[in-house]
């Protein structure tokens, strides 16, 4: 895909994106509602044209295809179920509009029944399944005409959470035992980092990252970035020296971590990091002397938000910033903190990251 | 909520409204009831009741203008019916399954105001434009009734079908494509299976509202080209005997039982929308 741009009227909802998806991968579209992300499938499904740029499939461009000419299909966010037709009927239609003989159509859709669990349900109308079960069936028929390429557009998000987390686990699955390339569009980033190979964040029309979910989350290269993934804390420092692939920064209590950075830029001066709430961890400042290596941040507790799981430190540093530390409660009591408390904060090693302005 | 909203404003408790309704059921179903009853009067008056008889029924099945006329009514409502289901249904697909444009709802009007052009200036205009028509051809056969008829039932069937196709979702028929439907393949398997109910409705009602029509009719008929309404008002003029009641009882009931077959047709709920 390059290139890619979509005007509608004055607006402008997909500005010069390029992006190689490749073959048999989970990539997901990640951004918020109006980022473009939608548009963009519909570019690959071929329900719109673009304004600019070039959509290529395999080497073959397919950008002025109609939809039933490319070899791509779509599971619908409201699954778009043909509401005349049986559960089998639904699923063998792609089949049958190619004009495959009746035998081989009823062969798939009996795999294809099987592949999403619905046994038995072939014959009956598709309005009387459960949400959770149409959802199925719009993924048997988008698959069973084994499509280079199978657009997903929001299709989890009408299903309640536990639905979602076992269909999050069946389209991983579905995805490994077709080998079929999945193009996900998604705004829930938990979605995207559980289930995808690759994830492109957008925002505006454009793409902002594109990385695997761990460099998204631990790497973002710009603040939407890392502020529409998960808590982050940002801390403004300088830039010391650089050393490799790692700039030293010196934090405004003097202290100087490593930080890594976006590979196309050279970080000078004053710039922003990220420190993600789970790598750091809050310690008593009372029992020894704290150096500023050791202990790089203090400041003192203004907020504990307890989770089970975990508890949410929320400390006001010297300087006047908040930070936020994620402890996992690993004894069960009530431990940590108070709010007023002095308290000092360790990083792990190697958990700054430099973002682009 | 909205149940507690309902029960706080609840219409049955105006006062006066039961009694409205129940005024307005009895001059709705009041004369027809009385009509049907006169139907099987023994007596030749149709306000005296002189005991139950079946003769006036008998009376109108061997009166061959009667027969005659009944026959055109059902060939002009039924072709006519056909024509202007068809117009109707590509004129609802053209106003609906296209990207809104300048002159779109120009266009939607001009479907719907012969709805509201009174039917006498329709029928006037018919006349002479046909009058002229028939000096230039010779042509004088049921051709005309059943143009005219065409013509102005295309609304009254564009209003279901349009009304179908607005509350179908779009993306079946973008589903349909995305499997690799061509148009054709997808308007014959998605969109004509679940706009059928809307056709039959309109159909229907076209039929209807042909077998119904008086004014028009009046207006463009030849001699000895009279329908079922414009016999029965020529005969109104002259003698009136419960043979009218019995047609009009008869007639009464096939348009019942129209309504009845659409209102089951329309109900399906199986295969209704999700």
């Amino acid at each position: 895909m390059h290139g890619i741009k979509k005007w509608f009227g004055n607006f402008q909802a997909v500005d010069d994106v390029s992006l190689e998806i490749r073959p048999n991968e989970f990539f997901t579209l990640l951004g918020p509602s109006g980022c473009g992300k939608t548009t963009l499938l519909r570019m690959i499904a071929g329900f719109e044209m673009p304004t600019e740029g070039s959509i290529r499939l395999d080497g073959t461009e397919i950008a002025s295809l109609l939809p039933n000419q490319r070899p791509v299909n779509t599971v619908f966010q409201n699954y778009a179920l043909f509401p005349h037709l049986t559960v089998a009927e639904n699923i063998g239609f792609g089949l049958k509009m190619l004009g495959r003989p009746k035998a081989e159509i009823a062969a798939t859709v009996a795999e294809m029944i099987k592949l999403v669990h619905l046994e038995g349900r072939g014959g009956d109308p598709v309005t009387q399944l459960s949400g959770g079960q149409q959802q199925r069936v719009a993924l048997a028929r988008a698959l069973a005409p084994r499509p280079k390429v199978l657009l997903l557009d929001e299709p989890l998000s009408a299903l309640d959470l536990k639905l979602r987390k076992s269909m999050q686990i069946e389209l991983k699955r579905l995805q490994s035992e077709t080998g079929i390339t999945f193009v996900f569009v998604t705004h829930d980033q938990e979605e995207a980092l559980t289930m995808s190979d690759r994830i492109a964040v957008m925002s505006h029309g454009k793409v902002r990252q594109v990385g695997e979910p761990w460099e998204i989350y631990d790497r973002p290269a710009e603040r939407f970035v890392a502020d529409f993934i998960g808590d982050t804390n940002f801390l403004d420092v300088d830039v010391v020296a650089i050393e490799g692939e790692r700039a030293r920064v010196r934090l405004a209590s003097g202290a100087e971590i490593p930080a890594t950075f976006p590979a196309d830029i050279r970080p000078a001066g004053k710039v922003t990091i990220v420190i993600r709430p789970e790598h750091a961890r809050a310690v008593s400042t009372g029992l020894s002397p704290a150096t500023p290596q050791s202990v790089p941040l203090s400041g003192t507790v203004h907020d504990v938000v307890y989770l089970g799981t975990d508890t949410h430190f929320h400390v006001r540093l010297e300087d006047g910033t908040n930070f936020m530390v994620r402890q996992q409660n690993a004894r069960s009591g009530p431990c940590g903190f108070a709010v007023g408390d002095p308290v000092g904060i360790e990083l792990s090693d190697d958990v700054a990251q430099i973002l682009r302005d | 909520m909205a149940r507690n909203v309902a029960r706080n404003f609840s219409i049955k408790r105006l006062p006066g409204f039961a009694t409205i309704a129940m005024l307005c059921f009895f001059v709705l179903y009041l004369p027809i009831a009385t009509l049907v009853v006169y139907a099987f009067n023994a007596g030749t008056s149709i306000a005296i009741w002189e005991g139950l008889s079946l003769r006036w029924f008998a009376s109108a099945w061997q009166n061959q203008q009667v027969i005659d006329a009944s026959i055109r009514s059902l060939q002009i409502a039924s072709v006519a019916a056909v024509i202007a289901t068809a117009c109707a249904t590509l004129a609802a697909l053209a106003t609906t399954r296209t990207t809104p444009y300048r002159g779109l709802t120009f266009k939607y009007s001009m479907l719907n105001i012969p709805l509201l052009v009174p039917e006498i200036v329709t029928a006037v205009a018919l006349l002479i434009l046909f009058s002229r028509i028939k000096v230039w051809t010779g042509y004088s056969g049921l051709g005309y009734l059943i143009a005219a008829h065409s013509a102005f039932c295309v609304p009254f069937a564009y209003l279901p079908i349009r009304a179908r196709l607005e509350n179908m979702d779009l993306s079946l028929e973008r589903a349909a494509a995305d499997l690799y439907a061509t148009p054709y393949k997808t308007f014959r398997y998605v969109t004509l299976p679940l706009l059928w109910p809307g056709i039959l409705a309109g159909l229907m009602l076209a039929f209807v509202i042909s077998l119904d029509d008086v004014v028009i009719t009046e207006f463009v008929k030849s001699g000895g080209q009279d329908t079922l309404p414009t016999y029965m008002l020529g005969q109104l003029r002259r003698v009136v005997t419960p043979e009218m009641n019995a047609i009009s009882t008869v007639f009464l009931m096939l348009s019942l039982a129209i309504v009845t077959v659409f209102f089951f047709i329309s109900r399906n709920p199986q295969k209704d929308e999700p």
